[in-house]
């Protein structure tokens, strides 16, 4: 499985059409921040952004750690 | 008759045998009449017996209990061969197991409350001493003695490992928070850094050391837990937590942490999207610009989340108001990852967690990580000053106000070194 961020394109939401078309590709949502446009979604293939309608972007959930030397 | 003050003392007295001589020997010895229980009925109570100087004699369980009666001739009388007396002891005093729980609680909680108190006279001291305490070498750094700003009802948020809300700097503060850790709280901090970031960002007085080491000492402290107990955190519990601070409009959300990215590496468009997001909500991301340098032969670009445009990047500075030799730099500027302004990030005092490894309630540290809550906090002082100021409002006077340093590049720390207002 992949698990992914994803920016949806303007103007797209959450709605029938696009849980259609996810579920069409084998994507699930796992979670929706609402107030900043992102999905976290997971995915059974490895997604290839230029063939994918309603998203702009999708990147990895990226490791991050605290920015102090000691 | 011995006399008591109020209770009378009563005594239980047991018996080796049950026979008439026994009693009589035992009546004798103590200068008693012992009445059977046997002989008990509705007008001959217990109480009545014991009320008139006489004992009360437990036919069946071979017991003697006597009221107001002189110690000393229950040891004699014990210490007689004739006498059957084989134990005695004061009558105890039993109370119900939840009434005993309730006390033990009731103590606990007296010196918890104790425990307080002392910890707020010394507060109270420190800050009615306020002008005779020392400021960290931070705090004088960025001219926070001249400011008559605290940050007073602007939310803050620190993004990172939590919080020891059991810290004596902080009894007097409501500080509020959430974890997006699964199975971790956000107010133990297991780790301190956490700790450390929010005591620069919001603390006050060093209770302790009686040294002020918190710049918005009346800001709503908020704590969004992103980061475990060992340090891990992910893209998304960062995006968890924002899009919850958006939900409840804090004004600014204080980031020291960060993830390196190469030379030429283009800021994630995730990070992008959250910047403007939160810039259009009025609220202002502040973050790291990441330790990964060796200067002056190796400085690193800009960290993400730091190097997105809409984010802003803080470097850090030394005591002699240079570059710290671990604070990234503006070298991916072409792709938007600059440094925007700088703050003091070496050998900085606060308060950190007794939970922690090091298990200390303060401590010095270095980092990027260090310098990002002396800018949040200031912007909260602009934003208490300026209330109706947008977040894109608050970041240019930040940067306007900000104090240019000689002989240091804008690459490094981009308008200088904030200043309080």
């Amino acid at each position: 499985m992949y698990i992914y961020l994803a920016i949806l394109k303007p103007n797209v939401s959450v709605d029938n059409q696009l849980l259609k078309y996810f579920n069409e590709k084998g994507i699930t949502i796992l979670k929706i921040y609402s107030n900043l446009g992102i999905l976290k979604i997971e995915s059974s293939t490895e997604l290839d952004i230029s063939r994918l309608k309603y998203i702009k972007n999708v990147e990895p959930d990226l490791p991050i750690g605290p920015a102090s030397g000691s | 008759m011995a006399t008591t003050e109020d209770n009378p003392k009563k005594y239980i007295i047991q018996l080796i045998e049950d026979k008439r001589q026994d009693i009589k020997n035992t009546q004798r010895d103590l200068g008693i009449t012992l009445t059977s229980s046997a002989e008990l009925s509705s007008t001959v109570r217990a109480q009545d017996v014991m009320d008139s100087g006489n004992g009360l004699y437990l036919k069946n369980l071979g017991i003697a209990i006597v009221e107001n009666l002189e110690l000393e001739k229950i040891v004699n009388a014990q210490a007689k061969l004739s006498n059957p007396i084989v134990y005695w002891e004061e009558e105890r005093l039993f109370k119900p197991v939840d009434e005993l729980a309730l006390l033990t609680e009731l103590k606990e909680d007296l010196k918890a409350f104790s425990h307080r108190i002392e910890e707020l006279e010394a507060r109270l001291e420190a800050i009615q001493n306020s002008k005779h305490n020392s400021f960290t070498w931070g705090l004088n750094a960025i001219g926070l003695g001249q400011s008559k700003y605290t940050g007073k009802g602007i939310d803050l948020c620190v993004l990172d490992t939590g919080f020891y809300k059991d810290h004596p700097d902080f009894a007097d503060r409501n500080v509020t928070g959430k974890s997006f850790i699964s199975g971790e709280n956000w107010d133990v901090d297991m780790h301190g850094h956490g700790t450390h970031c929010a005591g620069i960002a919001a603390g006050n007085f060093s209770i302790s050391e009686k040294i002020r080491y918190g710049v918005a000492s009346e800001v709503n402290l908020c704590i969004g837990k992103v980061l475990s107990d060992s340090g891990n955190g992910s893209t998304s519990a960062i995006l968890d937590a924002i899009d919850n601070s958006l939900e409840k409009k804090h004004k600014i959300i204080s980031m020291s942490l960060g993830s390196p990215v190469s030379i030429g590496e283009k800021p994630s468009p995730i990070f992008e999207q959250i910047g403007q997001r939160a810039l259009a909500n009025n609220s202002l991301l502040i973050a790291a610009a990441g330790n990964d340098s060796k200067r002056p032969n190796l400085p690193k670009p800009v960290s993400s989340p730091a190097n997105a445009e809409s984010i802003m990047a803080v470097a850090a500075l030394d005591e002699s108001l240079r570059v710290a030799s671990f604070s990234n730099g503006g070298l991916n500027a072409s792709n938007g990852g600059r440094v925007d302004i700088a703050a003091p990030g070496m050998e900085i005092y606060s308060s950190y967690s007794a939970n922690s490894r090091l298990g200390k309630m303060y401590r010095k540290m270095n980092g990027t990580s260090m310098a990002t809550p002396f800018v949040s906090g200031i912007a909260a002082l602009y934003w208490e000053a300026f209330p109706n100021a947008s977040a894109e409002g608050i970041w240019l006077k930040l940067e306007k106000g900000a104090k240019k340093l000689n002989n240091q590049l804008y690459r490094d720390i981009g308008q200088g070194i904030v200043q309080a207002l």
